[in-house]
């Protein structure tokens, strides 16, 4: 299944196009595309050019500092890594059960940030490309263009957002790398007041995830040709889902998918996750590229993320976002929706499933609890795995009798989707660059098959993360004839 | 790239811990750079054929982790990982208003 566009035959004489940086993204990467005289596409390459190498400099460390050392891999999803080196770390202190309101408050933490998360991705980032017109004027393509075209819109995605920060600094102490989630539960317990503030906010909240759900079905049936094809490429699909069967983002066992939606592993352990999955190398980036074992490299790639999820689970567990689903399910019956463009419908259909999930655990008198921690016989291993806003995402660790780190493995969500993101822009490539010169407009088609994937590109390389793209065009002779570079920081 | 941004700025502002003093990133520095590279892509858990990227595409990485007054000269620090909205916001409102910036209490932290 991994496409002919990886590698061209021969380079030689191929001129060379360069998206550097890639925008509008989180992290830093850029794509390389060969063409020849005629712009057949011989190569496309998404390389990601950082690296930080957490998984190495996290060894020697003592094991409580890792719940807020790792959330440092990124800005945008901290709570994602804060919470699973906590769940990996909760085996180490032998918290195999936590207390009911540990339980609650991390779920909340981790909600509140999946609604934030997925309202910073598409108003913020994507919506620009989906409202505006992937070739619209590249100067008002961005947020502020959306604020004037779309003031009312634009402003749900800015208060959809704090809502989400708001639970998080309530949960965790800190809008950005809180310190809530501890070994063994977390250290701080959500009192009356703070519950009934969210609760007040909770009504708009979801009056406008609702109102953002029907905006992208009402883009995907106005122009459903083109959401269908754009650089739709099947492929396996992996997630964690529920005891029961249902979404759960917080925990839960394996399940994998192929392309036609046949079960290829269900219920499976995430302690056993190592034995199910093994990364590949390719010089060309410094991200890793994971498959299913069972599978192989060739076939065994797939997708994480809202896409994959929503559909490897049975159901969402909560009547709005339900009902949205099935209108997505609908799109091809019986079979499994792979185009990327989906992404963003299901990103938007699990933002309405958080706001409901948050109002169903503000509910829940064990949330105002006071009895935080829970410990056991001391383990010397864990792992913990959570679904995060952009896909599964795994911490392993081993820790000795002092109580230092002495190995440490982390599979981010966006790696998983390294080969997915590879091949969705090499369809892209073949849909409209084979043959035409590459204008701006032309270019950020590929632009935006990346970002329907939401790609976290720090937190990929586990590296320092600022994701600039940029687009160098050679000639035949390998001269170089145009540079875009994007904005984006890029020390060095 | 800071040291083309110096030459084109009149005020230059270390934001965050990473710049300030390398941050999380710059613990790396007591590690030797090929054994962090061989810990990811080579020895690493459940890595197969593994080797280390190497292709031109790929800037190599620095020996060290440097905050940016290593390289350049920097007008102003504001520390925090990240540093608050509030303080950003003041910051730059004193900076706008042509007074030294002045951020009181609570509005520096290091976390």
């Amino acid at each position: 299944m991994t496409s002919s566009l990886e590698k061209a035959k021969d380079p030689t004489g191929l001129r060379r196009v360069v998206i550097e940086p890639v925008s509008r993204v989180e992290g830093h990467g850029k794509v390389t595309i060969l063409l020849d005289a005629a712009n057949k596409v011989h190569q496309v390459r998404l390389h990601i050019v950082e690296f930080r190498g957490f998984e190495r400099f996290i060894q020697g460390r003592p094991y409580w500092e890792v719940p807020v050392m790792v959330q440092r891999l990124c800005g945008i999803c901290p709570v994602s890594h804060h919470l699973a080196a906590s769940k990996a770390l909760d085996r180490v202190v032998g918290a195999h059960t936590l207390t009911p309101t540990a339980d609650r408050v991390r779920r909340l933490m981790h909600y509140g940030q999946i609604l934030q998360s997925h309202a910073l991705h598409f108003y913020h980032l994507s919506s620009p490309d989906l409202l505006l017109g992937f070739e619209s004027e590249v100067a008002r393509r961005n947020v502020v263009g959306v604020l004037a075209a779309y003031p009312e819109l634009a402003k749900q995605g800015v208060m959809l957002r704090k809502f989400g920060q708001e639970v998080i600094r309530i949960t965790a102490g800190k809008r950005v790398h809180g310190t809530g989630s501890i070994p063994g539960g977390v250290n701080k317990a959500v009192s009356e007041a703070e519950r009934d503030e969210l609760q007040r906010a909770l009504p708009d909240v979801i009056a406008w995830a609702r109102t953002g759900v029907a905006l992208v079905t009402e883009l995907f049936a106005k122009d459903r040709a083109t959401y269908e094809r754009f650089g739709t490429v099947r492929s396996n699909i992996l997630s964690l889902v529920g005891r029961d069967g249902k979404l759960d983002l917080y925990d839960g066992v394996l399940r994998a998918r192929d392309a036609d939606g046949k079960i290829l592993f269900d219920g499976v352990d995430v302690q056993g996750y190592d034995a199910l999955i093994k990364e590949n190398v390719r010089s060309w980036s410094y991200m890793k590229f994971p498959f299913l074992t069972a599978l192989g490299p060739e076939a065994g790639w797939y997708k994480v993320g809202p896409l994959a999820r929503i559909q490897n689970c049975d159901s969402l567990g909560t009547p709005l976002a339900d009902a949205a689903r099935d209108e997505l399910l609908a799109v091809t019956p019986g079979k499994l929706v792979h185009a990327p463009l989906a992404f963003h419908w299901a990103r938007m259909i699990e933002l309405l499933h958080s706001a409901e999930v948050i109002e169903r655990l503000l509910a829940d008198p064990a949330l105002l609890g006071t009895d935080l921690v829970a410990s056991g016989p001391r383990g010397t291993m864990g792992v913990g795995v959570i679904e995060a806003p952009r896909g599964t995402l795994i911490h392993h660790y081993e820790v000795d009798e002092q109580d230092l780190v002495t190995m440490c493995n982390l599979i981010v969500s966006t790696t998983h989707n390294n080969q997915a993101m590879n091949e969705a822009i090499r369809e892209v490539a073949r849909q409209y660059l084979d043959g035409h010169e590459p204008t701006e407009g032309l270019l950020n088609h590929i632009e935006v098959a990346i970002r329907a994937f939401d790609p976290c590109l720090s937190c990929a390389t586990h590296a320092l993360g600022k994701m600039p793209l940029e687009v160098e065009i050679l000639d035949a002779e390998g001269a170089l004839v145009e540079r875009l570079v994007r904005e984006g920081e890029h020390l060095g | 790239m800071l040291r083309e941004l110096r030459k084109q700025c009149k005020t230059l502002v270390a934001l965050g811990a990473c710049a300030v003093n390398g941050g999380l990133p710059a613990q790396r520095n007591h590690l030797d750079i090929r054994d962090c590279l061989q810990t990811v892509y080579l020895t690493g858990l459940g890595v197969e054929r593994g080797f280390i990227p190497n292709d031109p595409e790929l800037p190599l990485p620095l020996a060290q982790v440097h905050p940016l007054h290593d390289v350049v000269k920097v007008d102003y620090f504001l520390p925090g990982c990240p540093p608050s909205a509030d303080a950003i916001w003041q910051f730059l409102t004193d900076l706008i208003a042509g007074r030294t910036p002045q951020l009181g209490h609570g509005l520096i932290h290091y976390d």
